[in-house]
């Protein structure tokens, strides 16, 4: 054994430095273009889609050069054809095949983890963030047991062969619900179903691997266990829905589907409004304000209760272990007071002199970009000018950032305009020409920022509203640059003006008012209070939540959004609806389309499913009819036993019309010849005529054969 | 399902409606045969008659479509570990590791067979004039031949299956091929199997010859039987080749100059008979030599080689 597996840690060792050069060529290249690199979810999210990209390609890649290579007929018989069984060959190509991806994408990762915990003294970051990325990793070997099943796979390389790949992506995408914001229990459960369904890799790809005949079909006689017949079953169900889906897509675009979808907004007089937009095509305006319900929070409508204490124990900051969000801000700040944060790519530090200081931060790490001054005055490494008097709070925004400054870049002073927030209110900097404006005067006021579609304004990275809480005041103060699409507004800079003010209700005079952005747009941050978006099907609304500085416990309030608001929407189409029940598999759409909506729960956001039942039913009657009548030529075709066809039809009924095709993806290609009884044509595999019984005749002689042997004998002797 | 546990026999391969298809074509269909022990075994066919699918499934690499084989009384299909290595299989091409040196293949092999003969491989491969330090990548294929030949025999396998074991070996390799096997069979109760287009090797060191036409066994018996049942008739025929259908035996005829040379087996006086109602005028009649035997036989895999193929029933 030893002798085997040093020849495949040989073979397969030199595909190590491309493993590396993938994995780590693709972290390097891509992480230190992310704006928000160390402070939040970001960096789990980005070493999450890179270690899923980068696994995946060096899993598969490793995976076909061991097994296809292997599979080769010579190759086979020679390597096959030795004191070891092919299970322990099997295990030997494992060892040696995930022990080098262990090496070449865990080699990246854990000098990453490394290099996060070095610097996670001085910075806020953390290396439990790279541990939803190992958790990526290991799901990755999906495409590593791919290969193996594409390499013995003896069907054709333009028919079933590749869709293991496609049972990767399933199992890799499941994978990624460790992002989800979630408590961490639920997410171990979620990840309960890729995981399964990586063993079932596992096991289908050893199965392939010690049967595979590298020969053509017929292979009625290899074994097809269960973990291959579940992969090619799921893998055919999620490729005719994407199918299905794209046809879906293209067709209710044209008939332009009108959607609606919710935000909650403060109003002047401070009470929370339930807005109601609908999405329109024109690019300027996409959506429109179509309602607005204004709750009040002194009529009883609120209820109250008890909030799940917030999960103080974890201090991980920005991972998304800690996706209850108290910490955040707290965290942030008691890493360092004097940390201003972050605008377009550029960190800032205000200095115990006063000045600011801007760092670029990219994996090489930490470069001085240019020093701020009281006066607008920036040079590099230099203090040329007057330090700020007071606290700088937070830069809100860099015009320019696109070309970003570098200390060797005489461009530095081309930088426009630039807002802080400082003690005493808003300044505006406009650096070009050296001049410092103080738009609005609010003294020792907490501030806050936000933007109703952070995305619009991402061009500048700023803010398109500013927030001041004064004299139980919330003073507006709204950006001038328009709204539009980002290519639109790049170059235009922003100047902030006097909006409005709104009245703060009670409950939330106390404590610090910071408004803080999460990366998932569900929840809306204040340091002592949240709004957090409520999308589950039972109990649709929003949730605000509050509490004060010390105190563990959270209370909350629920602001449930009416069902007839959001089951409510003529404009849908109807082709829509039907082309849902068309192509999403019966055994998933019964719920939606019979239970539910009976009981009260909207099944679809967007959708009024009550107002197209009969479209929704008729469809999924026709698919029902359509899967059935092609899942019986598909059993026919491939001579599928009357108890396996029966069983399939069924399946058929549940899973629409992917069971036909995962009938051909499993099950191999059936050949026929008459026979000679009973005129019907038999399978060539089975000894015996399936109609009529009879065994295969021996061709006949032609008169020229010398046989010198006994027949009989040798029958004896192999049935013995 | 157990293995199917049986006696002691004299025979080392069995196989009983052996039959393999690929796609919708039967490339083996429904073969018997028995190779007793201690023979050495020719298997002769031309390409793409299913010599080497019937060894593949003899030594259960590829599954049959139906039908069973057995090697030392094992079922094919269920060869175990220490059933494997009580054979040696050499692929047809002498596949080999390019990466590894000669000495390294015999580290692989050693290390993943139980019995290994180390002064055997090196005996064997300095026959075949190659070094221990050589690359594989830089034999030749004849030097491959040796390397492979010497790792298959150097775990002592009591059942040796060569499959086209002297493709492209010039002369000299070729009789060091031949004899190496035939020392490593005469050495003890050792029976083998190789196929080969070669016929006078197969003459040469093989005393049972079984051949396949068109997926069948046509030829299963001892090497002077061959001889011995088939003979070759020289005859005058006019041009009309169709009357030579009525000759009962006819395994193959061909036409030289204004004669025909018939090749037939167990000629009697049926044969004689029906040769002078077809009007041939029976010139002479030879037993054939085992070449011109099995090239008949072989000839009726291929319609084009030969005027005249007696037409299958």
């Amino acid at each position: 054994m030893n002798a085997y597996l040093f020849k495949e840690l040989r073979e397969t060792a030199r595909w190590l430095p491309l493993a590396w050069l993938i994995f780590a060529g693709l972290l390097y290249v891509a992480l230190p273009q992310m704006s928000n690199l160390y402070l939040t979810q970001g960096l789990a999210d980005r070493l999450v889609f890179q270690t899923a990209i980068g696994g995946s390609l060096v899993a598969f890649g490793l995976g076909l050069a061991q097994f296809m290579l292997d599979q080769r007929s010579s190759a086979r018989a020679f390597l096959v054809h030795r004191s070891l069984t092919p299970s322990q060959l099997f295990r030997g190509k494992l060892l040696v095949g995930l022990g080098i991806y262990a090496l070449g994408v865990g080699g990246p990762l854990m000098l990453l983890t490394l290099y996060l915990s070095w610097i996670s003294d001085r910075f806020p970051c953390t290396p439990f963030q790279t541990i939803p990325a190992w958790v990526i990793s290991i799901f990755c070997t999906a495409f590593y047991f791919a290969a193996c099943l594409v390499s013995c796979s003896n069907a054709r390389w333009f028919g079933t062969r590749c869709f293991p790949i496609v049972g990767s992506i399933l199992i890799v995408s499941g994978a990624c619900v460790i992002l989800a914001p979630e408590l961490l229990w639920i997410v171990a459960l979620i990840l309960c179903l890729p995981a399964f369904g990586l063993i079932a890799m596992i096991r289908a790809a050893s199965e392939s691997f010690v049967f595979a005949s590298s020969a053509p079909s017929p292979t009625a006689n290899v074994p097809i266990g269960w973990e291959r017949r579940f992969i090619l079953t799921i893998t055919s169900i999620a490729i005719v829905a994407a199918i299905g889906g794209t046809f879906r897509s293209l067709l209710t675009q044209q008939s332009r589907t009108l959607s609606t979808y919710y935000d909650l907004k403060i109003d002047p007089s401070g009470d929370p409004n339930l807005v109601v937009y609908q999405n329109t095509p024109d690019i300027n305006e996409p959506r429109k304000l179509v309602q607005s319900i204004r709750y009040t929070m002194e009529n009883g409508q609120l209820l109250s209760e008890e909030s799940t204490k917030p999960n103080a124990k974890l201090n991980d900051r920005s991972c998304y272990f800690i996706n209850r969000p108290k910490g955040y801000a707290e965290l942030i700040f008691q890493w360092n007071p004097n940390y201003l944060g972050q605008r377009s790519g550029q960190n800032y530090f205000q200095m115990n002199n006063g000045f600011v200081h801007s760092y670029g931060l990219s994996f090489q790490g930490w470069r001085l970009d240019h020093v701020i001054g009281a006066n607008g005055m920036t040079e590099n490494g230099r203090y040329p000018s007057e330090p700020f008097s007071g606290r700088v709070r937070q830069i809100i925004d860099y015009g320019n950032h696109a070309n970003g400054p570098q200390p060797e870049n005489p461009s530095t002073n081309a930088i426009p305009r630039m807002h802080i927030v400082d003690g005493d209110g808003i300044v505006e900097i406009e650096l070009d020409k050296k001049q410092v404006r103080r738009i609005g005067n609010l003294p020792g006021s907490q501030w806050g920022w936000g933007t109703s579609s952070p995305s619009l304004f991402q061009g500048h990275q700023a803010p398109r509203y500013l927030y001041f809480f004064l004299d139980q005041q919330i003073h507006v103060y709204a950006s001038t640059a328009r709204q539009g699409d980002i290519e639109s507004v790049q170059d235009e800079l922003p100047t902030y003006k006097f909006d409005s003010k709104i009245d703060v209700p009670s409950e939330f005079k106390s404590g610090v008012f910071q408004f803080w952005f999460g990366a998932t747009g569900h929840y809306t941050f204040f340091e002592n209070m949240l709004i957090q978006v409520e999308n589950e099907p039972k109990r649709p609304g929003y949730r605000i939540a509050s509490s004060s500085p010390g105190n563990s416990k959270l209370k909350s309030y629920e602001f449930p959004i009416p069902k007839s608001l959001i089951t409510k929407d003529t404009e849908v189409s109807p082709i829509g609806i039907g082309l849902l029940g068309a192509i999403v598999p019966p055994v998933a759409m019964f719920p939606y389309a019979v239970f539910l909506p009976f009981l009260g729960v909207f099944p679809y956001p967007y959708y009024s499913i009550p107002d197209h039942i009969g479209w929704l039913v008729g469809a999924l009657v026709l698919q029902i009819a359509i899967a059935m009548i092609l899942a019986y030529l598909a059993a026919q075709q491939r001579g599928l036993s009357a108890r396996s066809r029966t069983l399939w039809l069924i399946l058929s009924a549940l899973l629409g019309p992917a069971s036909s095709l995962a009938i051909l993806a499993i099950y191999p290609e059936c050949f026929r010849e008459p026979c000679p009884r009973c005129d019907k044509r038999r399978r060539v595999e089975n000894e015996l005529c399936e109609h009529c019984g009879k065994a295969w005749d021996k061709p006949a002689d032609e008169g020229i054969e010398i046989i010198e042997t006994s027949s009989n004998a040798i029958n004896e002797a192999v049935l013995a | 399902m157990g293995r199917p546990s049986i006696i002691k026999s004299e025979i080392a391969i069995e196989a009983s409606g052996l039959t393999r298809y690929y796609g919708s074509k039967p490339i083996v269909r429904q073969i018997d045969f028995a190779v007793p022990r201690g023979s050495v075994t020719g298997l002769l066919g031309l390409n793409g008659t299913g010599k080497t699918t019937t060894i593949r499934m003899l030594v259960g690499l590829l599954a049959p479509t139906r039908g069973r084989s057995a090697v030392l009384g094992i079922d094919s299909q269920q060869l175990s570990p220490s059933d494997r290595a009580r054979i040696g299989f050499a692929v047809e091409g002498h596949f080999l590791y390019n990466w590894m040196s000669v000495a390294a293949c015999e580290r692989f092999q050693s290390g993943t067979f139980p019995r290994w003969d180390s002064r055997l491989f090196r005996d064997t491969i300095d026959r075949f004039g190659i070094s221990l330090d050589a690359k594989v990548s830089q034999l030749s294929r004849g030097q491959r031949a040796g390397v492979s030949l010497a790792l298959t025999l150097s775990s002592l396998p009591e059942l040796l299956i060569l499959d086209d074991p002297a493709l492209g070996l010039d002369p000299v390799n070729r009789r060091a091929l031949n004899e190496t096997i035939l020392e490593f069979v005469q050495s003890g109760d050792r029976t083998a199997l190789l196929s080969s287009h070669l016929l006078d090797d197969v003459e040469r060191i093989a005393d049972r010859i079984l051949i396949m036409v068109n997926g069948r066994i046509a030829v299963d018996c001892p090497l002077e039987s061959l001889v011995d049942r088939v003979s070759c008739c020289t005859v005058e025929l006019d041009d009309d080749t169709t009357k030579l259908g009525q000759i009962p035996r006819l395994i193959h005829a061909r036409r030289v100059g204004k004669r025909c040379v018939l090749t037939l087996v167990d000629f009697d006086s049926q044969t004689q008979d029906a040769l002078q109602r077809i009007g041939g005028e029976n010139l002479s009649r030879n037993p054939a030599a085992f070449d011109e035997a099995a090239i008949a036989y072989l000839s009726r895999s291929r319609g084009s080689e030969s005027f005249f193929t007696p037409s299958q029933p």
